[in-house]
């Protein structure tokens, strides 16, 4: 009887482990603190509106917008920001306009590695600790859209913004939800679900900070799919920023690379279109140059070893498993009259043959006809 | 310290084939240090953290343990504590063992503490020699945080403690799960197999994409956490969750051991 007993012990024990591990997680996915009401259009107003001037937390991001996900190859290639394509992330994110000026550190925190940005004002730098690279430029639209992305206080000015709310707010409806807690913060929640058709964005889902109006967490759920597209969400969050922690300066042993900044004859980036539909073009891309540069220099790179020789085998082409990778997606395109067309559960892609990359929230029929709208205009205006 | 304590340590630390991994354990820095200094890594032809070793020997120690975590050393450390009861199980000599007046608990954990002391040597063996190695073959200097910040060597040094304490932890759950393997069967061969499987398991389960549901609760997932330590700031997020997650089985992994090893039948 008592080695029966005794064997009993383990069970219990495992129970014990479990339930604590579950048993914070039901109560704080319960947790809804009772807050003052506010009006919906109050409510969505507040969106981003934040007079926050310093931030500093970290966020969890999940991608999953239907492309493949990148296994984990332990160190190889280490922190990159094309790896924000897909999969779990962890990023730092540092902000302070306290004086003025616009400072920010956004840190991809990966595995034995980390990719840094760090912004003062209008210079940048981008640090990789993997190639001990640091790489020194001027923001340009294109590295501040880039840069808008990663903080979901910006993200979901992308959904909710004064900009977004003035092109959306006739075919969109607003809801709010039961009140909601993110790292330590009390919070609103708004759902915004399109109404429009040919967009792939099914719903989305903004907590805020009630006392500030940081939005702290953004999820985009696609059409027809409770599953997230995009999961950003502050894990941890304060209002101060340390100011040790926004400077750069390249360590002493690293390699510096000037990098200037092409004088680019146009926007490289235009809206086109409108509503949740509306597609951003950018200009100039070359997808080889983009591919082949990833963080590295433009010099013949060594062969690759170990792991990556086999992957690189496999893909057939020479090259990291990542750049492998996005060649492939590169291949897998549709091709139609107007151009390469990718698509995904929340993104579609057109590369049109003079070197412009639309992307849009919508179908690829929608971006299709959108993409054909914009080019018989610009044709008709200049010849 | 009982008798019974100092006699299981002595036993592990005194069988030849454990000082043997010891001596294995403390080649590996210094040969990853030779090969960079003579092969003249750095500069960015190799990846990570060997990248910086020419330039600071203290990034050997952090390079050397991001080498041998992900097998060396747990399979060392899981080997050998696999052996603490199949072993003297095969080999008679526990029944002998059962019969001092000892209580079986009491001996379970004597056997516990010896292997996760061998853990123990096992992580600073492989800290040490790295270190030495470091400081003989290339300068020490400043070093330069994965964030691009830098801290003074007396900093840093502090750090490589900490790392090494973090890599501890979780090879002493390591070592727990092969006492508890062990207990379960009287064939060394078996439990080192059974021991030596599930480590491998655990770290193909947690590099498969589709399998991030059950990723968070494997014990091998943040092994490589400590590299958060060389953050600015320091980012304990991850260690602490590696941290529970290493106690949670080590819990669940000495209950079942002790239910197993005190319940069992030794008397033939």
């Amino acid at each position: 009887m008592r080695p029966r007993w005794r064997l009993l012990t383990p069970v219990a024990v495992a129970a014990a482990v479990v339930a604590a591990t579950t048993l914070p997680h039901m109560l704080t996915a319960s947790d809804s603190p009772s807050l003052p009401r506010i009006s919906l259009v109050g409510l969505v107003q507040k969106v981003g509106t934040s007079p926050a001037r310093a931030i500093s937390g970290t966020v969890k991001l999940s991608i999953d917008i239907g492309l493949p996900k990148l296994p984990k190859l332990g160190t190889d290639g280490g922190a990159d920001p094309l790896r924000l394509l897909s999969g779990d992330h962890l990023i730092r994110i540092v902000a302070d306009a306290t004086d003025g000026e616009q400072r920010e550190r956004i840190a991809l925190l990966d595995t034995l590695s980390e990719y840094d940005i760090y912004r003062d004002d209008s210079d940048l730098w981008m640090w990789d600790s993997t190639r001990q690279l640091a790489r020194h430029s001027s923001v340009d639209a294109l590295s501040e859209a880039l840069l808008a992305f990663a903080s979901p206080a910006e993200l979901a000015k992308t959904f909710t913004g004064p900009a977004a709310i003035k092109t959306a707010v006739f075919d969109t409806e607003y809801s709010s939800e039961q009140t909601t807690r993110v790292a330590g913060r009390d919070c609103y929640v708004v759902r915004i679900t399109p109404n429009s058709p040919g967009t792939t964005v099914g719903a989305v889902r903004v907590a805020v900070d009630a006392a500030t109006g940081l939005p702290v967490s953004v999820t985009v759920y696609p059409v027809g799919s409770s599953k997230p597209a995009i999961k950003a969400e502050f894990e941890s969050l304060s209002y101060q920023a340390d100011p040790t922690e926004l400077r750069f300066t390249p360590p002493p042993g690293a390699k510096v690379v000037e990098e200037t900044t092409p004088d680019l004859p146009e926007n490289p980036m235009q809206g086109i279109g409108t509503g949740w539909t509306a597609a951003v073009a950018i200009n100039n891309v070359d997808p080889d140059k983009l591919i082949s540069g990833l963080g590295t220099q433009n010099k013949p790179k060594p062969e690759p070893e170990g792991t990556a020789a086999v992957l690189a085998a496999l893909a057939g082409t020479p090259g990291t498993p990542l750049q492998s990778y996005l060649r492939m997606m590169m291949a897998a395109g549709d091709k139609t009259p107007v151009g390469l067309v990718w698509s995904s559960r929340l993104v579609s892609l057109v590369f049109t043959p003079d070197q412009r990359l639309y992307a849009a929230f919508a179908t690829p029929d929608s971006l299709v006809a959108t993409v054909t709208r914009a080019n018989t205009e610009a044709g008709g205006t200049h010849s | 310290m009982g008798p019974i304590p100092s006699i299981e340590l002595a036993l592990t630390f005194r069988r030849r084939r454990n000082l043997m991994i010891l001596a294995v354990l403390a080649l590996l820095p210094i040969l990853v240090g030779i090969t960079v200094r003579v092969a003249g890594i750095g500069d960015a032809t190799g990846t990570g953290m060997l990248n910086q070793v020419a330039g600071n020997g203290l990034f050997l120690v952090f390079a050397s343990l991001a080498l041998t975590v992900p097998l060396f050393l747990p399979v060392a450390v899981g080997a050998v504590a696999a052996d603490q009861v199949a072993g003297d199980a095969a080999d008679g000599t526990l029944r002998t063992v059962l019969a001092w007046p000892v209580g079986r608990t009491r001996l379970l954990a004597a056997k516990l503490l010896a292997a996760v002391t061998y853990a123990v040597a096992a992580t600073f063996t492989v800290a040490l020699s790295a270190l030495a190695a470091g400081a003989a073959l290339f300068p020490m200097r400043d070093v330069t945080l994965l964030s691009g910040a830098t801290i003074p060597l007396g900093t840093a040094f502090s750090r490589a403690l900490l790392i090494a304490l973090v890599v501890t932890a979780c090879m002493a759950g390591v070592a727990v799960i092969g006492l508890t393997i062990s207990t379960l069967t009287d064939s060394p061969a078996t439990a080192l197999a059974g021991t030596v499987a599930l480590i491998v398991a655990a770290e193909i389960a947690g590099s498969i994409p589709q399998l991030d549901a059950i990723q968070p609760w494997l014990f091998s997932e943040d092994w490589l956490a400590f590299a958060d330590l060389l953050r600015s700031p320091v980012y304990w997020g991850t260690i602490t969750h590696s941290l529970w997650v290493q106690a949670a089985y080590a819990v669940i992994g000495a209950s079942l051991a002790w239910a197993r090893f005190t319940s069992r039948d030794l008397a033939l």
